[in-house]
């Protein structure tokens, strides 16, 4: 039984078409982030699977029975909201307590299950305080438990560590991962930070202008996702212009660059196309200009930019193309790369080269 | 963000919905009815009106001396709402921008007319005309006006002003302006709805206000609330209705427009 | 030891170069309050503390003789028990009935809000002898309540609603309808939306959300709305006047037909003084009753 399950849903808020034709299944206990920029309709399908938001065609289904015509009190959800909610009139125990009370869970049972929560939160010691007490990592917490206590079908988070700093968000990820883990529980993360989305999730769905653009695990949307926006989506990419020389027993040729010619495994493209190929800055290796060869391409050094444990390299190839490569401060001061204008060369891992025709293409490619 | 809320009512949704538009009909109800009555030929306030007739417009420059009470109101209601608006500009600017002891006490003393029932102040200030000697004149009437309306552009400023960003006039003193140039070309632009929306309320609620003028006047010296009311009380046919219509319809018009072009609806709710 | 304001405030000198600008931009309008406003309200007070031309016994200086007249007189208990009544009942109909609209309010669409909102406006704003004759017109024994009962067969005579307290309650509501809406709504916008929805999603019905989340979170603007209706109801004088009879009289009433007509100041004015301090402590039992309440509402 699936844990949820969206099925040509179509949302039109006022006379704008937000969520377009979004089919989405979720297995029973798997977590799914909706990745995107701001505006892609990722908080409008959480809102619409809460049912805030009724869709005007498709249907949502959670843990295999429909939602039509349900209105959101009566879908066993759980919220957790961007600012928390936590009720400012009522303390920490009636706020987790919430959601047993309208269920007529009362007395010692109701008692028993916050304390439970709240436990499982670490926070059994703040129960009698009043949320304007909490520090934004405790409310959030909390929020998450008044969540769970009432064992929902499926877990909603509504950029949950957006608030929160640097150190505490690493902290949470890990403790909401293992939670999430340990209960079981259907899970779908709605957030704008690409390193929460592919650090918590099972699989990211990457959502652009209402429409799912890919969803797959995070290691294959991220070393080989099916289209470029995608790719430039998540993290760094580097951008090349390239053209099918030859094709091989295995794989095809590729140039572009002055003489420089790489061969790759996989080449869906006949001799003669011209494709965009894109690589990571991970995947590509500083030489020094003396270790120039047919397949390296010749680039001089813009600027180094340090940023703790790796050094980003900005370079340019000949034909003014910027590249971003990655180093360590070793490498950098062995080929003394703060040089500005210095030349290298530059190879790039063939395995990891992502190869994309030239016409934009919408694919919606499952990489499960 | 929108939402389209397309689940069926509650009883309890039901309910709350429908006293909310009864509530609505009854704010309108007797606007509505005074308006059809004055359209009504026959002599007594009758319903519904069997004929229809607009004599009774006509015949409002009956109701004694309305248009010269009516005049007066509108000059004092003017003159007050000016005064009161430049007390309200220099008092927005001392509590908002300056430093001052005691800030709360302050603001409060300065709204507290609202609070004294007008009797009271029309009371006080009559005995207090009469011992200076000064009473029943068209100052004494302006100055009782004056603390009736006070409180109004009081508030609606220093909400505007507490709205506004300080960080525009600092960076206008940076540019070189003196405070002069920076209170009339950064602050009071700022603090324009203000401006309005309390001068506004402080004219209709002077033009309006009878329990403070029937103590001031006497005489020659009369408002337009008074008359209506002394003629309606001693006459029984719809003429009150005819003019009341008339001063509905223009406030409204003041009112819709000043919403339109300025916002002062949106204003006064903060 | 840290320099602090207090230390500054000490020495007259410091204390007006740092208030300077502050102090001269309020000395017109503290003065103009001071000579029309504090002055002839102190006089008010003065005055009833003496006697009257009319009072038996009278002597120089001052005297308590006015207030004790004000609390034997059985008219005037009658009166201000009347007056207080009245006050609380309209305070309890304004309540039930603008908050329901304060709630519509809220969830209407601009163009909805904007048309509520200039309606209210235009009702607060129209004379409020104008608003009176309206109800004059509806209730009167040809008006429109009556015509309707009588078109509908439920009555034969015309009913006199006129005159009584009946008629002064519809009209003091009618007065005090945007006074309590517009703080309840003021309120209401000030609850994050998505409280309501937590409540929803954690299973809560509309109306147990009403009851736990969106009451309790608005109070302060039911405060402040239910204080100002009740201020204003205690010391209404046009509308007891244009809707009811020297039967129904409310204090403001009685207070200044003894100005007015009797001139007997002194007694006047203790009668007002009466009004505005008893006013003045059942507003602030009143507040301090809610705020315990308030505590005790999850």
């Amino acid at each position: 039984m699936p844990g949820l399950e969206l099925e040509g849903v179509n949302v039109w808020l006022g006379a704008q078409h937000v969520l377009k034709n979004i089919d989405l299944s979720v297995a029973e206990g798997e977590c799914v982030a909706l990745l995107g920029p701001s505006g892609c309709g990722k908080t409008t399908t959480l809102r619409t699977i809460a049912g805030f938001i009724v869709p005007q065609e498709g249907c949502v289904s959670i843990a295999g029975k429909s939602t039509k015509d349900l209105p959101p009190n009566k879908r066993n959800v759980g919220l957790v909201f961007q600012d928390y909610a936590l009720f400012p009139h009522m303390t920490v125990s009636e706020n987790v307590g919430y959601g047993l009370r309208m269920r007529k869970i009362d007395g010692k049972a109701r008692a028993q299950q916050v304390e439970q929560a709240l436990a499982m939160v670490q926070l059994l010691h703040m129960k009698d305080r009043m949320p304007s007490q909490l520090s934004g990592g405790q409310r959030q917490r909390i929020a998450l438990a008044r969540a769970l206590v009432i064992q929902p079908d499926i877990l909603l988070l509504d950029e949950p560590l957006g608030a929160l700093d640097r150190k505490l968000r690493d902290q949470m990820q890990v403790e909401l991962k293992q939670l999430q883990k340990k209960l079981g529980i259907t899970t779908i993360i709605v957030t704008h930070d690409q390193e929460e989305a592919l650090s918590l999730a099972d699989r990211v769905a990457v959502m652009f202008d209402g429409q799912i653009a890919e969803i797959g695990k995070p290691v294959n949307l991220y070393e080989t996702p099916s289209s470029l926006k995608v790719m430039e989506f998540l993290g760094s990419s580097n951008i090349l212009s390239m053209v099918v020389n030859s094709r091989e027993a295995r794989g095809a040729i590729l140039s572009g660059y002055q003489h420089y010619s790489i061969q790759v495994e996989h080449c869906a493209f006949s001799v003669g196309d011209r494709i965009t190929a894109a690589i990571r800055p991970e995947h590509i290796g500083i030489l020094p200009i003396s270790e120039l060869t047919s397949d390296t391409l010749e680039a001089s050094t813009v600027e180094c930019v340090y940023k703790g444990g790796l050094v980003e390299v900005h370079c340019r190839l000949s034909d003014g193309t910027p590249i971003k490569a990655q180093s360590d401060a070793n490498c950098v001061q062995r080929l003394n790369l703060m040089q500005q204008g210095l030349k290298i060369a530059l190879r790039l891992n063939s395995s990891r080269l992502q190869l994309f025709s030239n016409s934009p293409n919408e694919l919606t490619h499952d990489r499960t | 963000m929108q939402q389209s809320s397309e689940y069926q009512a509650t009883g309890y949704q039901t309910i709350v919905r429908a006293i909310g538009w009864l509530t609505i009909v009854f704010l309108f109800f007797p606007v509505l009815l005074t308006i059809i009555v004055s359209f009504n030929a026959s002599f007594f306030i009758e319903f519904p009106p069997k004929a229809l007739s607009i004599d009774w417009y006509g015949n409002i420059a009956k109701i004694h001396r309305i248009g010269h009470a009516t005049l007066i109101s509108a000059l004092v209601a003017l003159a007050s709402a000016t005064v009161a608006t430049l007390f309200g500009i220099c008092a927005s600017l001392a509590l908002v921008r300056t430093e001052l002891p005691a800030k709360a006490a302050i603001t409060a003393f300065f709204v507290s007319p609202i609070t004294i029932p007008m009797v009271a102040i029309g009371i006080a200030l009559i005995q207090f005309f009469i011992l200076l000697g000064t009473a029943f004149t068209w100052y004494s009437l302006l100055i009782g006006h004056i603390v009736l309306v006070l409180a109004y552009p009081i508030r609606t400023l220093v909400a505007s002003l507490t709205l506004s960003n300080m960080s525009l006039e600092e960076a206008a003193r940076s540019l070189g302006a003196t405070r002069l140039q920076v209170f009339m070309t950064i602050t009071l632009p700022q603090m324009k709805p203000g401006l309005i929306s309390g001068f506004i309320f402080a004219f209709l609620i002077s033009f309006d206000n009878y329990p403070i003028s029937i103590f001031l006047v006497r005489g020659g010296l009369t408002t337009m609330p008074i008359e209506l009311f002394n003629y309606i009380t001693q006459n029984l046919d719809p003429t009150p209705a005819a003019f009341s219509s008339l001063y509905i319809a223009i406030v409204s018009i003041i009112i819709f427009f000043a919403e339109k072009r300025w916002r002062i609806i949106s204003y006064a709710i903060h | 030891m840290p320099l602090t304001s207090a230390s500054f405030s000490r020495s007259p000198l410091s204390f007006w170069r740092r208030y300077r600008s502050g102090i001269l931009l309020l000395t017109p309008l503290i003065v103009f309050l001071l000579c029309f406003y504090v002055i002839p309200l102190t006089n008010l007070l003065a005055q009833s503390f003496s006697f009257s031309s009319g009072d038996a016994n009278r002597h120089d200086g001052w005297t308590f003789y006015q207030y004790l007249k004000t609390y034997d007189s059985a008219r005037l208990g009658r009166v201000l028990s009347r007056t207080f009544r009245i006050s609380l009942i309209t305070v309890l109909i304004t309540l039930v009935v603008s908050y329901p609209l304060a709630l519509l309010l809220l969830r209407a669409s601009r163009r909805l809000k904007t048309a509520i909102l200039i309606l209210t406006f235009v009702s607060l704003a129209s004379s409020l002898i104008v608003r009176n004759y309206g109800w004059v017109v509806v209730l009167a024994d040809g008006g429109a309540l009556n015509s309707l009962l009588i078109g509908l067969g439920l009555i034969v005579q015309p009913i006199r609603f006129m005159y009584s307290e009946g008629a002064i309650i519809v009209g003091l509501v009618h007065f005090a309808i945007p006074f309590m809406v517009l703080p309840i709504y003021g309120s209401l916008l000030r609850i994050p939306p998505s409280m309501r929805e937590a409540a929803l999603s954690l299973g809560a019905s509309e109306w147990a959300c009403l009851r736990n989340i969106t009451l309790p979170l608005s109070l302060p603007g039911v405060f402040g709305g239910t204080m100002l209706t009740f201020a204003v109801s205690m010391s209404a004088y046009v509308t007891p006047l244009m809707l009811g009879s020297p039967s129904t009289a409310m204090i403001s009433q009685v207070a200044a037909e003894q100005l007015l007509v009797q001139l007997n100041f002194p007694w006047g004015a203790a009668i007002i003084v009466t009004l505005t301090v008893l006013t003045f402590l059942l507003v602030a039992a009143y507040a301090s009753i809610l705020r315990k309440v308030f505590r005790a509402t999850v």
